[in-house]
């Protein structure tokens, strides 16, 4: 089983550099949307998402903290091989962007070494990481896809009506065997993996802690909440050019990206109290949520947070369908969780012990998300006519494919096509 | 739970008029926003609300974003509406939300597309028959004034309550909570889901418009902590025109239906069309008949999905009804919670048909069989929503058009989601559940498509009374009102009336001088849109659009100078300046040999001058400052003295010098013999001066001394360097009428932003802090746009030199013909809408080129960058004082002498 990663990594933009590496990114964010694509990640067999993300400095408040660039991906494999085939793949847009960073190797020092080293250097942790389609590589999900089309159009030209569903599975279980193109289906999927025990873990500990964690939110309501500010910015008052430059990049393909910068609550109270939810977080998306629903939501691709020193919140995401789709799925179903997460941060709407309202003051909380959305560049997606329903479905057209079935499960089995 | 204001809510929102079957949609443009409000008050009389259901003909308003605007609502106040109605249906972003393209692209539009007429008004009409339709629009059209008709979309109802394709429409409308009728009724929705001023779904009040900046009769407005409230009582409305093909649609399900001998099924085809649309004909839901339909007429809407359907084996997941509103049916969530989640998504349908049926009888089997239509038909949809984005918006682009729906992959709403152009590689398809395995129908068609559209507010009857009170606004009030029927129409008369081929020239000749002072910006839109090149038998020919104004100006050798050379030359004495030079070796020469005097490179030396004598002269006024006499021209002036080596005996002998060579060249249209005069014998005393500083300094040099850096200095030391220089006489003369460039048209520049900037507080702020935040470019920009709404130069002469077809490849041919005094308005140019998006936003985006103050091509100012320096640190010194103000009274407002600025006083706190 080939695990799913995600690579991270923050390099100070050179000073003066800003806007040459801004124009620069759209120029190329912009021809991937438009699928003339000037950095060839399709050639990189293992990246499933990736994306540069200009990450703003800070300068009012606090310590001054310079510009930075993000990037982000996902990937198969672990984080040195997905370095090695980036530095071997893309050298040139590598060059071409990180020049404008500093420290990154001068002209004539640039081998692949250097340039490993470079980006090894400024990777940083994911604080939490969810992916929909987890145990999956890039090749099984275009596969997975591959069939699925070849079946339904097995399915469009041969008439299945009088037979029984047995019959029909039968029939194109046959057809598999008989294409050569799809002569991997033959094997059976590889295992996912085995998390249940996990889950019965965490239940043990919650039996036993759970009195300390309700100590923690009468703190947290008595001593903190109460003093929130909220930003209370309707949509209408938000910046239009902010919000038409994010449109700029929305559906144009089945997925667009999310990206949010946040300024953490003060103190280190609130700093445990998210990374504590974090924690929670990632367990939940490896161990309990792993069939691509996160919270009950069904079409986040990706997602992680990094908790930055200087206690700002980073959020990179990629979703199906449009914004407004997801931030009324996260509105509607996942309220709970985002309370827990977001409202240690500045701004947010208020919350009521910690996992109460907040994100359920509908429209305050949607503008506090564009306010706080910030532009992702350069996207890509290597299966951008894809969602996670369609890949997770995928999966099981695959897998029911060789299993023998009674007339009911093949019925089962039919209906996902 | 509130009980509705229903005397306050417009009735068409409430109710949908069943037994009015007629209507007609009247689109309207506001062209004189001051009667359109006189006419307001007397249909607001007419308007139905909630307690008017009874009588008819029934009538209703709406208002979009640039009526609201029109009407003089303040920028302030215009920013609480919703973000989606301020920008309208027609945005980039919102044609793919929306997927409109290829044949609905916007640009293809009857009505409310960038290429249309701007649209302001709804008027909605409902009658009981068309006799009566037509005697209301009679009342209603003499009724009209200050607006002009830009369509009207007649409907009608089809028998059986129908849609064209033959099936039942309007059935599953949501109740609202409060409403007297629905009282104990269960299954009501939330008020607050349509109407503004009342909790929704979420038990929150829906965002709604205010009156922050004070402006109009408020009292009638309830009050909220911000300001009061608009938008209480009113609702959006989306209207969206669409047409159907309706053979096209039979042909299509007949030919996807043939038996495999090749036969037709009709039967078929209509089990096929109802399993895309969720209901049979008559209306009846598949989830309850999916064998047969049961016939008559239904208009059931009380079932589920969950329980009797979870497969989508009677009702297609993929189908209108099911993904339009979902019910208890969506796919990873309870029963309950897809309940709750597609009532945050609901709308209040209102829709018309419009265009006679292909078949009377609406039998779908005969309307495969039928000829072709004759005439367009479709459905005028119109929907309320609280909120347009969670509501249409939604429905339209995550449920309708998104192919992906529940599990779907590549299934698009088979009505109206299909793209009419696919991109290879991309499916369309129509997945019917069915056993063993399912079925599907590849490569669908689009049939409908979108002839028009928009998003309106409906206010309550507060509200529309509220904006009948409200005072023109100035900003608007200088933007051109197109056609509005004023100019032309006159103009035309005149020359048909039978007089004189002499007298009616000269008769047309007097209008177009009168209008051109009274009302330039009406007379610049209604030329725009009609007649962009006027060319009338005697006086000028008046250019009004920006591609054609541009064209001529680039033509410098067919539209020449000659104006400017003739009136330079009555001050010149005897030589020629750039500004009144065609392209002549000479000019070639005189600017090259500027250009190494007036250099880019003293940009930063030129800002740290005008910066200081700004902020020296902002100072020194403690509180209260005339601009015109103490500050736009006295800074330039110090310029002059401090940069071009001009200083004058005094200030106010330059001033005076200057503004009397100016006020013959450029400001006397009518040649007035004493200010020809007078400005020549001026420039004669200005120049002796001037040609006294060049011998002073010649006189120096012959003492050996170096000279400071000045610009008068330096072309007085390239004499002795290698290349061309400029003998004594041209250099008092080049710079003399520089100078005399520079000064007025910056002080009125200047003067003229500063008075709209003090009308617009959000431009005001912005400006401001653009100004404290050090960010010159910005600032610049506010002031250019500014000055889109009151240009300081609002045209300029040219004079044709041979015949010429103007604007040919703009869209018309308009013959100059030689000789002829050419004007181009620059202010209509950059009102225009075919060039600049929106001309009446206010829009710090906008390109560069679309800035015509400094003019264009080889005549564009020489000292354009001058020019914006001593704009931008001008305002600047003036925006970092607190509460920058008008004076009190008539002082804090410009005043003229003659045609030039006498005083305009403004306060700060020092």
């Amino acid at each position: 089983m080939t695990t799913r990663q995600t690579l991270t990594v923050l390099a100070v933009i050179r000073e003066g550099s800003e806007e040459r590496l801004q124009n620069l990114l759209n120029a190329h964010g912009d021809e991937l949307l438009n699928g003339h694509p000037s950095i060839d990640f399709s050639g990189i067999e293992t990246v499933h998402f990736a994306r540069w993300v200009i990450v703003p400095g800070r300068v009012n408040q606090g310590a001054k903290v310079p510009t930075r660039l993000a990037f982000c991906s996902n990937h198969d494999g672990p984080a040195d091989a997905q370095l090695a085939d980036l530095v071997s793949r893309v050298p040139g847009a590598l060059d071409e962007i990180y020049e404008l960073c500093e420290g990154y190797p001068e002209v004539g020092n640039r081998t692949a070494q250097s340039r490993t080293a470079f980006l090894k250097q400024r990777i940083v942790n994911n604080d939490a990481i969810f992916i929909g389609t987890p145990d999956r590589t890039l090749r099984q999900i275009r596969q997975e896809d591959e069939l699925r089309i070849a079946l339904q159009k097995y399915l469009d030209d041969h008439k299945s009506s009088g037979k029984s569903a047995v019959e029909v599975k039968r029939e194109l279980r046959n057809y598999v065997f008989s294409d050569k193109n799809l002569e991997w289906a033959k094997a059976p999927p590889p295992p996912r993996e085995t998390t249940w025990y996990r889950v019965v873990l965490l239940g043990i500990a919650v039996l036993f802690l759970w009195p300390f964690a309700i100590l923690w939110l009468i703190i947290l309501r008595l001593g903190f909440e109460r003093t929130d500010k909220p930003l209370n910015m309707k949509p209408c008052e938000l910046d239009t050019a902010l919000v038409k430059e994010l449109e700029r990049r929305e559906d144009i393909i089945a997925q667009s990206p999310f990206s949010q910068l946040m300024e953490l609550k003060h103190g280190k109270f609130r700093l445990m109290t998210i990374k504590g939810v974090l924690w929670l977080s990632n367990f939940a998306g490896r161990n309990i949520f792993k069939n691509g629903n996160i919270m009950f939501i069904p079409s986040i691709h990706f997602y992680a947070w990094v908790i930055l020193p200087e206690g700002r919140l980073l959020f990179f995401s990629n979703f199906a369908g449009s914004w407004q789709n997801y931030l009324g799925d996260f509105i509607n179903k996942a309220a709970f969780g985002l309370n827990g997460v977001l409202s240690n941060n500045v701004g947010f709407p208020k919350t009521w012990f910690l996992f109460f309202k907040g994100v359920l003051d509908v429209e305050h909380y949607k503008a506090w998300a564009r306010w706080a959305n910030i532009p992702t560049q350069v996207f890509y997606s290597a299966y951008p006519g894809l969602n996670v329903k369609n890949i997770n479905n995928n999966s099981m057209i695959r897998a029911g494919l060789l299993q023998d079935m009674s007339e009911e499960a093949s019925i089962e089995w039919l209906r996902r096509m | 739970m509130a009980t509705l204001e229903i005397a306050d809510i417009q009735g068409i929102i409430l109710r949908g008029y069943g037994r009015l079957p007629e209507a007609r949609f009247t689109l309207l443009r506001i062209v004189d926003s001051a009667r359109a409000k006189e006419w307001l008050r007397a249909v607001a009389t007419r308007v139905a609300f909630g307690i008017h259901q009874e009588g008819n003909p029934l009538c209703n308003i709406a208002f979009t974003f640039e009526g609201l605007r029109a009407l003089g609502i303040k920028e302030k106040n215009l920013a609480t509406f919703s973000p989606e109605f301020r920008e309208g249906m027609v945005t980039p972003h919102r044609q793919r939300v929306l997927g409109d393209f290829d044949k609905s692209d916007p640009v293809n539009w009857k009505w409310g597309g960038p290429k249309n007429d701007a649209l302001h008004i709804l008027l909605a009409l409902y009658a009981g028959d068309k006799a009566e339709l037509e005697a209301v629009y009679a009342e209603h059209k003499k009724l009209m004034q200050g607006v002009r008709v830009i369509d009207n979309l007649d409907s009608i109802t089809l028998a059986g309550r129908k849609e064209h394709f033959g099936f039942r429409d309007g059935i599953a409308q949501p109740f609202m909570e409060g409403d007297p009728e629905n009282i104990g009724d269960a299954g009501c929705l939330a008020a607050g889901e349509f109407i503004l001023g009342y909790a929704n779904q979420y038990g929150l009040h829906p965002d709604s418009p205010e009156i922050r900046d004070q402006q109009g009769e408020l009292n009638a407005l309830t009050e909220v902590p911000a300001g009061r409230d608009f938008g209480r009582n009113g609702s959006y409305l989306v209207f969206r025109q669409l047409t159907q093909d309706v053979k096209g649609f039979w042909e299509f399900l007949a030919s996807v239906t043939t038996k495999s001998d090749g036969s037709s099924d009709p039967a078929a085809a209509v089990l096929l069309a109802s399993k895309m649309v969720g209901r049979w004909p008559s209306g009846a839901p598949l989830v309850k008949f999916p064998d047969a339909d049961p016939g008559g007429l239904s208009d059931d809407d009380d079932f589920g999905y969950r329980d009797t359907d979870s497969t989508g084996k009677s009702c297609p997941f993929g189908s209108h009804v099911r993904r339009t509103n979902p019910r208890d049916s969506l796919l990873d969530s309870s029963a309950k919670q897809s309940l709750k989640l597609a009532s945050h998504r609901r709308v209040i349908r209102r829709g018309r048909v419009f265009g006679e049926p292909l078949v009377p009888s609406m039998d779908p089997i005969q309307m495969m069989n039928a000829n072709p239509a004759v005439n367009e038909m479709g459905l005028n949809f119109l929907c309320f929503n609280a909120n347009i984005v969670n509501q249409f918006e939604f429905v339209q682009h995550n449920w309708a058009n998104e192919p992906k729906f529940e599990r779907l992959y590549d299934d698009p709403d088979p009505l109206i989601g299909v793209n009419s152009i696919c991109p290879a590689g991309v499916q369309q398809n129509f997945t019917i559940q069915d056993s063993p395995a399912n079925r599907r129908i590849t490569n669908l068609k689009r049939f409908v498509e979108v002839r028009g559209g928009a998003y309106f507010f409906m206010p309550g009857a507060r509200a529309l009374h509220y904006l009948s009170t409200l005072q023109e606004n100035p900003m608007v009030e200088s933007v051109p009102d197109a056609r509005s029927g004023g100019f032309l129409s006159t103009y035309d008369e005149i020359a048909k009336g039978g007089l004189a081929p002499a007298d009616a020239a000269k008769a047309q000749y007097q209008l177009l001088a009168k209008w051109l002072t009274e009302k330039p910006g009406q007379l610049f839109g209604e030329l725009r849109e009609n007649r962009p090149v006027l060319v009338p038998p005697a006086g000028p020919v008046i250019v009004t659009r920006f591609r054609d104004v541009i064209e001529a100006m680039d033509l410098f050798d067919v539209y020449t100078v000659k104006p400017a050379e003739d009136a330079v030359g009555v001050v010149g004495g005897g030589s020629k300046f750039l500004l009144g030079m065609d392209d002549t070796a000479q000019r070639e020469r005189d600017q090259a040999i500027l250009r190494l005097a007036v250099k880019r490179t003293d940009g930063d030396w030129i800002r740290t001058i005008v910066a200081a004598e700004a902020k020296a002269i902002v100072d020194q006024a403690a509180g209260s400052l005339d601009l015109v006499k103490d500050y736009t021209s006295t800074v330039p002036l110090r310029l002059a003295a401090l940069y071009f080596g001009v200083p004058g005996p005094d200030l106010e002998t330059m001033r005076g010098w200057l503004r009397a060579m100016f006020h013959a060249v450029f400001r006397n249209p009518t040649h007035d013999p004493q200010v020809n005069q007078n400005g020549a014998a001026q420039a004669a005393t200005y120049r002796s001066y001037v040609s006294g500083l060049v011998a002073a300094a010649h006189a120096e040099e012959a003492k050996g001394s170096s000279l400071p850096d000045s610009v008068l200095n330096r072309l007085v030391k390239m004499q002795h360097a290698e290349g061309a220089s400029f003998n004594d006489e041209e250099i008092t003369f080049n710079l003399s009428s520089l100078l005399m460039g520079m000064i007025d048209t910056t002080n009125a520049a200047v003067n003229s932003a500063v008075n709209l900037l003090l009308d617009q507080p959000d431009h005001l702020q912005g400006a401001g802090a653009a100004a404290r935040e050090g960010k010159d470019e910005l600032l610049l920009r506010y002031i250019l746009e500014t000055l889109r709404f009151g240009p300081p130069v609002p045209l300029v002469a040219r004079v044709s030199a041979t015949d010429h077809w103007i604007g040919k490849s703009n869209g018309h041919a308009t013959l100059v013909p030689a000789g002829k005094l050419v004007y181009l308005a620059l202010a209509s140019a950059m009102m225009d809408p075919l060039e600049v998006e929106n001309p009446m936003e206010f829009r710090l985006d906008r390109p560069d080129y679309q800035y015509l103050h400094l003019g264009w091509g080889m005549h564009r100012c020489f000292g354009k960058y001058i020019a914006q320096t001593l704009m931008t640190e001008m305002v600047k010194a003036l925006l970092l004082t607190k509460n920058l103000r008008r004076a009190p009274g008539a002082a804090g407002h410009p005043s003229l002498a003659g045609p030039f600025l006498a005083s305009f006083t403004v306060e700060y706190d020092s």
